[in-house]
């Protein structure tokens, strides 16, 4: 895979509500020289047998790009975790439930990505190879490309978060959250430098605190 | 350097096996039907399963070796052999696949202990079985003493894309395979990456930059963005 990539452009259409789901995504561009055959990229365009395979084998080596969809998910009611009532781990206490399902923004968005890769490729005046697919069935299963982030999301009210914007917790006053647990959505962009800046802000609040003899 | 065999074929497996996790073209082939409907003619073998071990999770790639043994009879071998030379024949480029030891990359692949492999196994050494079966159906003898013609007019049933004849798509997914196969065997030794002018990785000892053609083509575009020049 290249690091080359398609960042999100639309937010001037967004902002206007001209997009029918909300964020963005970006498009991660794949091509490289792989040997012909055996799982190769143009398998769908080396057909036949003979001295016109080999011809194909030639002319396709080389000379495909792909462009892959990472979005942004959105939190839903759907998707949770809690403590499952009847399982337990090995020490007694009840293991982590978990409930997931996509909605309808990333089906919307991916079938927007989906329609401009395409536009993209024929734009520049290549052939798509790939069968168009409704969205619910290109989208990549869920929990399959992702960046572990969320479930104790951050905000500024203990009944929709787990930590104020600090990632302080709302019931235990001296645990702070400095991981990805306090990101509110799935962004389609690595986390680490977030991740870094929040630790470093909630470190910042916690020194304050433990100075000021809060805790 | 000269690679061996043994050291592409590990590394060709090595790398589709983390292809398959990373690859979204891998997805792609996925859409091709595992397991479409046989002809009443195509055989069922009955295989004992492979059970040796694999690479295992830290293989040593500096100097590769394959752990399983080799499965294929000598007679399968002989056909996979003949059917690879059909499929890639010799030109003015490059050699036949029958004159490469593509039986041999074909016979380690498929006694590899691995799932994938292991499917492959079945489809391909059923499609030899299939083959002569059909053969002898039409032509009143193997596949290997029909006549390039009868050979021909056998493979054109099952060999190009949206002209399988309705019935043998089946056997049209194990030439489909089989192919793939074959191809990859082929482009991966040294008279196949020649043909197809694969370089791999080689020391640039200067950058000379983008060409004219390409900084002419950016000063365009960044001229109608009102952006200024890029310098060469």
């Amino acid at each position: 895979m290249s690091p080359t990539s398609i960042s999100w452009w639309l937010y001037k259409e967004q902002a206007a509500g001209k997009l029918d789901f909300p964020r963005g995504y970006h498009y991660e561009i794949g091509g490289r020289f792989r040997a012909p055959g055996a799982g190769s990229p143009a398998a769908g365009l080396e057909d036949g047998y003979g001295a016109s395979l080999k011809e194909d084998a030639r002319r396709y080596y080389g000379a495909q790009i792909s462009l892959t969809v990472r979005g942004e998910m959105i939190p839903n009611a759907d998707s949770y975790c809690e403590l499952d009532p009847a399982v337990k781990d090995r020490f007694g206490l009840p293991v982590l439930r978990f409930h997931w399902k996509f909605s309808d923004h990333e089906y919307r968005q991916i079938a927007h990505g989906i329609k401009t890769a395409r536009a993209i490729i024929e734009k520049l005046g290549g052939k798509v190879l790939t069968p168009e697919l409704p969205p619910q069935k290109a989208i990549a299963v869920g929990g399959w490309i992702i960046h572990e982030v969320g479930t104790t999301r951050m905000g500024d009210k203990p009944d929709n978060s787990v930590t104020d914007s600090y990632g302080r917790a709302w019931d235990v006053d001296n645990l702070v959250i400095a991981d990805g647990g306090v990101f509110t959505s799935n962004a389609h962009k690595n986390p680490t430098l977030t991740i870094m800046a929040l630790a470093w802000r909630s470190a910042d609040q916690l020194a304050e605190r433990m100075r000021k003899g809060e805790i | 350097m000269s690679i061996s065999r043994r050291a592409t074929l590990a590394w060709v497996a090595g790398a589709v096996a983390v292809g398959a996790l990373a690859s979204p073209w891998l997805l792609d082939h996925a859409n091709t039907p595992a397991d479409p409907h046989a002809p009443p003619n195509w055989p069922k073998l009955d295989l004992p399963p492979v059970t040796a071990r694999g690479y295992g999770s830290d293989p040593n790639l500096v100097e590769p070796s394959v752990p399983w043994p080799l499965t294929m009879t000598p007679a399968q071998r002989a056909q996979a052999k003949f059917l690879a030379g059909i499929i890639l024949p010799a030109d003015d480029h490059s050699p036949s696949a029958a004159d490469l030891p593509i039986d041999a990359f074909i016979d380690e692949w498929i006694s590899a202990p691995y799932p994938q492999q292991q499917e492959d196994r079945t489809l391909i050494l059923e499609g030899l079985a299939w083959l002569d079966i059909e053969s002898k159906a039409r032509f009143g003898g193997d596949f290997a003493h029909a006549t390039p013609a009868q050979r021909a007019a056998l493979f054109d049933d099952i060999a190009w894309q949206g002209r399988i004849k309705p019935g043998l798509e089946k056997p049209a997914h194990f030439f489909d395979r089989l192919r793939s196969l074959v191809m990859g065997g082929y482009y991966s030794l040294p008279e196949g990456m020649k043909d197809i002018g694969y370089l791999g990785n080689a020391p640039a000892t200067q950058w000379p930059g983008p060409p004219d053609e390409a900084i002419a083509q950016l000063n365009a575009a960044l001229s109608g963005l009102g952006l200024p020049p890029q310098k060469t």
